[in-house]
């Protein structure tokens, strides 16, 4: 397993958002968690990226235990984040944004978002909010990891860009990656998903896996 | 009687038991430090609450002193005029306070090293005065050989009149954080943004801070004559400005006593220290910083900070509901244009003489490619982002580059694409600010009704089943999720009953369930009001269900326009965007 939760917990001060979470991620698998508004997803991605402490549990990232270790420390090993906001340093460059990765070039992802090419001068601060998104995006696909930690990459972004994404998703599990994918885009998460976790106010209320997984009930997840 | 209001009268008796317990030396030494306390309380009112830090508050202190003295050397010490004096010389220091803050905060939003910088060039302009202009002010030497005020006894009874400002004071400074006044102060170091959105000219609430900052901090420059007996440059010097931050820091710049506890206690800690200890200043710095790293802020904080776990609540202002009165709006008699609009921000080319007329009424849905230029369109309307060629007309008025805080009194909301929410305020603060938004005359943040006003338009949103609001009261708005920001961003925009509301992206990061609720109330406030509403939207489903007009944005110009079928129909439009759904 690339990504093992085992019983979980944990949250801001002293409200625990989460309570005993387990779930597990193969190398070149897709896990979607969905849920509304208020249900612990972007808590769920920072206690994984290690931005928040655990309460409990563990967390094993490719058969180590990687609990206690800081976010840096994750960082390092494979754990490459995409937080729902402030996914880009505002006050520097697209190319600087880039460089900071590490990356040698686009690739495959220059091609399917030009507007990032063509603008590496720009200030990110500069950019729409939508720019914003794929730029945050596209440094997280080239980032050298293991496992890519999404959090609501598609909000703001116009259709074609979206499937843009999934095509780009799609390569890099192709070559091993593993994707945990915070989304409210059920067309998104039914274009990538291998397997998806529904989110309540009371936990995890759904589970699907492969053929299961139904827009239906995916919905259904996702009202009231 | 609340407990807190009995921990504020024991510590007045205290006060006022000094003399008769611990004589006159000890008298003198507190009059002194609580003259300190009262200019620090001045200094902490701008740094904790304005969030702008005055390293020149010494020049009001000292400015003040110095007139005091002239005055009573004149007058011979008679109460009344000296009293006067005192006064009129605080007021015109916070006059000039006020016009350098206004001058030096205008049209920016942040804080900025600017203000601390030219406070600290003007402290050192008039300590340089007071030392060569020797023949008016004693020059090194000092200025001395008068009476103190009324003749009272620097060991004695003049104690009871600084006890008596320190009272005035405190009480002044507490009651403003339980106003409206104070309220606006917290909005304004929590995000300055929002608050010109909501049409408050920040820069002069900053500029009313710093003066009301001066006025008390010259109160007591005014009193320091009479207890010193002289006065030298050091009154008004950059190190007098330094101690004062630090009293501040170290007590607790948040709270009104914090600067007084700093400068009681460092003073008399020093005072003990200076006499039998060499090191005593690198005591009393490694103090600031034990202080300013545990608690940063300062002493009281973390007393009050305490008091709460323990279940001791400061009283909670209770106001009655009471109807707010009508927004102050500018009546909006025609149609927004844009003409031959040209927007670029580093270099780039955002808007490229984007031309647009927007129905009187109703909706419009703005859609186009990521980085087409609708979220700048929606800037520049709000005067967020500067035109640098063509105008934006709404109705009659000429609205191009509107100061930012003015367009809300054009009746123009604009709500942004990341929720821009009070985080450090609870979501009752954040809802009680949008019902002062685009209402307040002056004298309404001064009293308490303001703080019960209830706009029905908001009322029946917050009243619409599944809007999550009404029971998360006093939760910090910071800690609310994405979807639930949004919300209350929407409140924020529509307190102030805009007749043109500017929403961008209202829907993202929200489910197919909450999309709708979205949709539900911004139709039901459009029919209420009958307001012109402009949506940015990714999402056709979304765009559908408003059956509006849409206009397509692309590369900074108008691309095409026209009913959601006609724009879904142009092929040349399905080139550049599809749309999706959720």
């Amino acid at each position: 397993m690339m990504l093992r939760l085992d019983g979980i917990s944990g949250g801001y001060h002293d409200t625990l958002v989460h309570r005993g979470l387990s779930l597990e991620l193969g190398a070149g698998e897709v896990l979607a968690v969905i849920g509304r508004n208020g249900t612990g997803k972007t808590t769920l991605a920072r206690l994984i990226a290690g931005e928040l402490p655990l309460a409990g549990g563990s967390i094993r990232f490719g058969g180590q235990d990687i609990t206690r270790l800081s976010s840096w420390d994750r960082a390092r090993r494979g754990i490459v984040s995409m937080p729902q906001t402030d996914m880009v340093f505002d006050g520097l460059t697209v190319a600087e944004n880039l460089a900071l990765t590490g990356a040698k070039s686009l690739g495959e992802l220059g091609k399917r978002f030009p507007r990032i090419a063509q603008r590496m001068r720009q200030t990110a601060q500069t950019m729409s909010g939508g720019e914003r998104k794929i730029l945050g995006f596209v440094r997280a696909l080239v980032s050298p990891g293991k496992l890519l930690v999404l959090d609501e990459p598609s909000e703001g972004v116009q259709t074609e860009n979206i499937d843009h994404m999934v095509a780009c998703i799609r390569q890099a599990c192709a070559d091993g990656t593993a994707c945990l994918l915070f989304e409210q885009n059920i067309r998104m998460v039914e274009a990538l998903a291998h397997a998806v976790i529904g989110l309540d106010s009371s936990g995890v209320c759904y589970r699907a896996e492969g053929q299961e997984i139904s827009r239906q009930d995916m919905l259904a997840t996702l009202s009231l | 009687m609340g407990f807190i209001a009995a921990v504020n009268l024991a510590l007045l008796g205290l006060l006022l038991a000094v003399p008769a317990v611990w004589g006159d030396f000890v008298t003198w030494q507190l009059g002194l430090y609580l003259l300190y306390g009262i200019a620090a309380q001045g200094v902490g009112l701008a740094w904790g609450r304005g969030g702008f830090l005055p390293l020149g508050n010494a020049l009001f202190f000292g400015v003040a002193a110095y007139v005091s003295a002239m005055v009573l050397n004149a007058t011979g010490g008679a109460f009344l005029p000296n009293l006067l004096a005192m006064l009129v010389c605080a007021a015109l220091l916070a006059a000039l306070a006020w016009g350098l803050a206004a001058a030096i905060f205008q049209g920016r939003t942040e804080s900025g090293p600017y203000f601390s910088l030219i406070t600290l060039a003007l402290v050192l302009i008039v300590a340089q005065l007071a030392e060569t202009a020797q023949p008016v002010t004693g020059g090194f030497n000092g200025y001395s050989g008068y009476d103190s005020i009324a003749g009272l006894d620097p060991y004695g009874n003049l104690y009871y009149l600084i006890v008596g400002l320190v009272v005035i004071t405190s009480f002044c400074l507490m009651l403003l954080e339980k106003l409206p006044g104070g309220l606006i102060l917290r909005g304004l170091v929590s995000q300055e943004l929002r608050l010109q959105t909501l049409g408050f000219a920040t820069h002069r609430v900053k500029a009313w801070a710093f003066a009301l900052s001066a006025f008390i901090t010259a109160l007591a420059g005014g009193l320091y004559a009479s207890h010193q007996g002289i006065v030298t440059p050091q009154a008004t010097g950059f190190v007098l400005s330094s101690e004062l931050l630090i009293w501040a820091a170290v007590g607790g710049r948040l709270h009104p006593l914090g600067p007084l506890v700093g400068a009681v206690v460092i003073g008399f800690l020093s005072a003990e220290l200076r006499d039998t200890y060499l090191w005593w200043e690198v005591l009393i710095a490694f103090l600031f910083l034990i202080v300013v790293m545990m608690a940063p802020g300062g002493a009281v904080e973390m007393i009050t900070r305490l008091a709460r776990k323990l279940g001791w609540h400061a009283p909670k202002l209770t106001v009655a509901p009471n109807p707010a009165p009508p927004a102050r709006a500018k009546a909006v008699n025609g149609p927004l244009t844009l003409r031959g609009v040209h927007v670029s921000a580093g270099g780039v080319h955002i808007l490229e003489g984007l031309e647009f007329t927007c129905p009187a009424r109703g909706f419009l849905c703005v859609i186009g490619p990521n980085g087409a230029g609708k979220t700048t369109m929606l800037k520049t309307i709000t005067g967020a982002m500067p035109v640098e060629r063509g105008e934006i007309r709404l109705g009659e008025r000429d609205i191009t580059n509107v100061p930012q805080y003015r367009a809300l009194a054009h009746g123009i909301g604009r709500k942004m694409q990341i929720p821009t929410v009070f985080q450090d305020l609870t979501v009752d603060e954040n809802l009680q600010l949008a019902a002062l938004a685009g209402r307040t005359g002056p004298l309404d943040y001064f009293r308490v009704a303001p703080l019960g006003w209830q706009v029905p338009e908001l009322g029946r949103l917050l009243d619409q089943p599944g809007v999550p609001l009404a029971d998360l009261g006093p939760v910090a708005a910071g800690a609310l999720p994405q979807g639930h920001r949004q919300m209350l961003e929407l409140c924020l925009t529509l307190g102030a009953t805009p007749h043109v509301v500017l929403l961008d992206e209202p829907t993202a990061g929200m489910s197919p369930e909450e999309t709708g609720l979205m949709v539900r109330l911004i139709r039901d406030y459009q029919a209420q009001t009958g307001a012109f509403v402009l949506v940015i939207e990714h999402d056709m489903a979304l765009v559908q269900s408003l059956d509006a007009d849409v206009l397509v944005l692309h590369q900074g110009r108008r691309f095409a326009e026209g009913s959601f079928t006609e724009v879904r129909a142009n092929p040349a439009v399905t080139e550049v965007y599809a749309g999706g759904h959720k």
